[in-house]
């Protein structure tokens, strides 16, 4: 008997083998396009790593896209990231300006000649001195609006009798303070408030009832400047480089500058740095302007202070100084760190022949012309968001990133929200808002002045733990590794 | 009874096998970290790409980083060096200008170099400028100027990576035309495809072990026996190094029935091939210990990892000294049996053949 045509089942058979080899090819296909998806987004973006924090682009993209937009490379195959050589382009002309406002400075403060002075704030406990400045100066054929706060407070005094020992001890005082300044003042200037705190342990709560717990949370408030060394330019060489990783921290002795260096460029965070606008008064809504936290600045010999016994009654004078350079990548705040168009600080150690130590600091910087800038741009602003919703796929195919939500382009029309109420407010009042309330944009600027004096305050307060904790800081084999590695205590 | 977890594992698993729940999920974490660390190699860049000493200063600076990290970022920083290179027209002598190169760190580099050059090469057959075989013993010349002696076969096998990547439907015409070309470099591009099909992202959402999908698939793309052992081979390093902490996903691979396979040592070869590139990267440190002893909770996996793990890798390293592994291992991605595979490292190693 023959057996039964087994023909019913082939079709089904075939069926099924077309379908897993449909199923076969479709995965393929997913590969394929999900592949090269992960492919493109990862080329231009380059790292997620380690350093993270850096977040430079690929080298050879940034060169390559540079050259599309027609810019020149330092060095042909240039190794700099154009956020790199966007700062090394403005090296020369913050310089200049910068020494600018150091020869304005060196010639009016002597002579207390500044167009308007005013007190800016007040210590106790210690004769120190305050004062903002308005002044304007020329700058490139042109003047400009500028203001400033200096402040000299009392640092610390050698801990014995006078007559003592006490020539000794002064001099031991300004040698510890030349090192302290010029290798270490860079290194740890920042540091963190005190935390109380009740030790607990449970697992880690997931972020919908986080807002719930009360358990003690990791997170110091860090205060001060936090400093960090990119570039250099060799002073044998001109040879422009960048600082490895490892170095970062590890600020360079400032006696180097002029010898080994013609200048650093260090990347600052000052923290806890924001600038409140309060146009209903205190205790109600404010807008809050959080000032660049990260900011580029140029070291070279001529803002630094090495100066032995420069004076009658002074032992030496030790300090760093620096020109505020233009952040690289514009964004919403027109003011500030980062924003400004000259500007330089000064901070100097004075150790007078008694041994005790004081520290004058100067801030300048040009008057503002804008606080923040907001684009009128919906279409920009929907194309913006759609990027962020879609990952950053949509940013690509259009070219406008997230990031640039909402910062204008070069000459895109906006407005600034802070100066027009403040504009506002003088019209609708006939200027009594100015007269009665002091709503003004001198106000803002004079609050701005305040704030850099509480910074001011803040850091050389807060480095005095540090400095009295060191037994010598010219033993550095004796020093804490984080010391002299720039780590942070 | 059976209880709907146990249902649901049941349909999950497919063919019958409980997987350990959130075992893909652990498998796509791990992909993930290998895949991030590679990508996110650029950043351990000092800014000397393209600069003959920026590969060896990044190199040294990694060294310091543990476990597969080390080997992921070594692998993006050759990739990383040779993109910037080849944009610079230089590619041959970065490893030239770049050495002494540490040693540990070369099979990697070599890699990541290999995964530039063939990206390179895809995109050009892709386009169609050229006859795809005239591209790919392109391809094969340039791997073997840009590679340090011995090395070349580590800077081919990426070809297969990136070509099951990037370009899946290449992947047979590739293989045709590279087995008319050189049969050492074919099986070689194999041995890729396998590695790339364990980061294929259609496995990225799958309920079932990626390790033991990627088998499976191993075995239905490979166009014969011999292409079909290295395909497995690739799978099965890239699981063992990818999971090297966690060992429960070996054994989801190791459990997988692949009667086609048996006695060719496929996997054999690809899991003993990680232990070498981990001990030879990283060092025989605490990690491999507690892999190289694991024990498995079941009795059939555990019968697996002795027949497939503990044996093979006693036999290939017992004739190994307890110091650092040295050596050129630039053939390693090859199969070979695992008495074959102890004496072609010992021969790289410098300790003579048994």
């Amino acid at each position: 008997m023959k057996p039964p045509a087994r023909s019913g089942l082939r079709p089904i058979e075939g069926l099924a083998r077309d379908a897993a080899e449909l199923q076969a090819a479709l995965g393929r296909s997913i590969d394929g396009v999900v592949g090269r998806i992960l492919h493109g987004l990862g080329t231009s973006d380059g790292c997620c790593g380690p350093s993270v924090r850096s977040g430079h682009r690929h080298v050879s993209d940034a060169s390559a896209r540079a050259e599309d937009a027609g810019e020149e490379a330092i060095d042909e195959g240039s190794p700099f990231t154009a956020s790199e050589r966007r700062i090394l382009a403005e090296i020369e002309g913050t310089l200049e300006r910068g020494r600018d406002l150091k020869r304005w400075w060196d010639r009016v403060h002597p002579a207390d000649s500044f167009a308007e002075r005013f007190e800016l704030g007040r210590t106790f406990n210690e004769p120190d001195v305050s004062y903002g400045f308005f002044d304007s100066i020329e700058v490139g054929g042109a003047s400009m609006p500028i203001m400033g706060n200096f402040q000299e407070m009392f640092y610390d005094r050698p801990k014995t009798p006078v007559g003592v020992h006490g020539v000794d001890a002064a001099a031991w005082m300004r040698d510890q303070m030349r090192e302290f300044v010029l290798r270490y003042f860079m290194r740890v200037s920042d540091f963190r408030d005190p935390q109380g705190f009740a030790e607990t342990w449970r697992p880690p709560t997931s972020g919908l009832f986080e807002p719930l717990s009360w358990c003690p949370r990791s997170g110091a408030t860090e205060r001060g400047f936090g400093f960090q060394q990119l570039l250099y330019k060799r002073r044998d060489s001109g040879e422009i480089g960048r600082f490895l990783d490892a170095e970062r921290n590890r600020i360079i002795d400032l006696r180097e500058l002029g010898s080994t260096y013609d200048w650093i460029v260090v990347k600052v965070r000052i923290f806890d740095f924001q600038f409140d606008v309060a146009p209903f008064g205190p205790g109600l809504p404010k807008l809050v302007v959080p000032l660049q936290e990260d900011s580029y600045l140029v070291v070279s010999r001529d803002l630094v202070t090495i100066e032995e016994e420069p004076e009658p009654g002074v032992l030496g004078r030790y300090g760093i100084g620096y020109s505020f350079l233009r952040n690289p990548e514009p964004g919403l705040v027109q003011y500030g760190p980062g924003e400004f168009d000259a500007a330089i600080e000064q901070i100097t150690f004075e150790v007078r022949e008694d041994g005790v130590v004081r520290v004058p600091m100067v801030f300048v910087a040009n008057r503002p012309r804008q606080i923040l800038r907001v684009d009128v741009d919906p279409l920009r602003w929907g194309a913006a968001l759609g990027d962020l919703a879609t990952f950053g796929l949509l940013g690509r195919l259009l070219g406008v990133p997230a990031s640039r939500l909402l910062a204008a382009p070069p000459g895109a029309p906006g407005f600034d929200p802070v100066y027009a109420y403040v504009d506002f407010a003088r019209f609708i009042s006939g200027g009594l808002a100015e007269e009665v309330l002091c709503i003004s944009r001198e106000q803002l600027d004079k609050e701005f002045l305040v704030k850099h004096f509480e910074q001011h305050y803040q850091t050389i307060a807060g480095s005095l733990a540090t400095w009295r904790t060191i037994r010598d800081w010219a033993d550095e084999v004796d020093l804490p590794d984080w010391v002299v590695e720039g780590e942070g205590g | 009874m059976l209880s709907l977890p146990r249902l649901l594992e049941s349909i999950f698993s497919g063919a019958g096998r409980v997987v350990e729940p959130g075992l893909p999920i652990l498998e796509l974490q791990n992909r993930l970290a290998a895949f991030l660390a590679f990508r996110g190699a650029a950043g351990w860049s000092s800014g000397g790409a393209g600069r003959a000493d920026g590969l060896r200063t990044d190199l040294r600076r990694i060294l310091g980083c543990s476990g597969a990290a080390r080997l992921w970022t070594a692998e993006g920083l050759g990739y990383h060096h040779a993109e910037a290179a080849s944009r610079s027209g230089w590619e041959e002598e970065l490893l030239r200008r770049a050495e002494p190169l540490p040693g540990e760190l070369l099979l990697p580099v070599h890699s990541g170099i290999g995964l530039s050059l063939a990206t390179q090469s895809l995109a050009a057959i892709v386009r169609g400028q050229e006859d795809a075989t005239l591209l790919l013993e392109a391809f094969l010349s340039r791997a073997s100027r840009v590679a340090l002696p011995g090395w070349q076969g580590t800077v081919i096998e990426a070809l297969g990576l990136v070509a099951r990547l990037l370009h899946p439907a290449l992947v047979p015409l590739i293989g045709r035309s590279l087995r008319t070309v050189d049969r050492t470099s074919s099986s070689l591009f194999w041995h890729g495809v396998g590695r790339g099909l364990y980061f294929a992202p259609s496995h990225a959402l799958s309920l079932r072990s990626a390790a033991r999908s990627a088998a499976v698939k191993a075995i239905r793309e490979a166009p014969g026996d011999e292409e079909r052992v290295e395909v497995v081979s690739g799978v099965a390093w890239a699981v063992t190094l990818v999971n090297f902490g966690s060992p429960q996903v070996l054994e989801s691979l190791l459990t997988a029935s692949l009667p086609s396979l048996e006695g060719t040592d496929a996997v054999e070869h690809g899991v003993v091939a990680a232990l070498l590139v981990w001990a030879r990267g990283i060092g025989r440190d605490r990690c491999f210990q507690e892999l190289l002893h694991h024990r498995p909770r079941s009795s059939d996996a555990a019968e697996a990892w002795e027949r497939r793990v503990s044996e093979p890798a006693a036999v290939v390293f017992s004739g190994l000294g307890m110091g650092p592994l040295s050596g050129d291992w630039g053939g390693l991605f090859h199969h070979r049996f695992v008495s074959e595979l102890s004496r072609f490292v010992r021969k790289a190693s410098g300790e003579g053949a048994s």
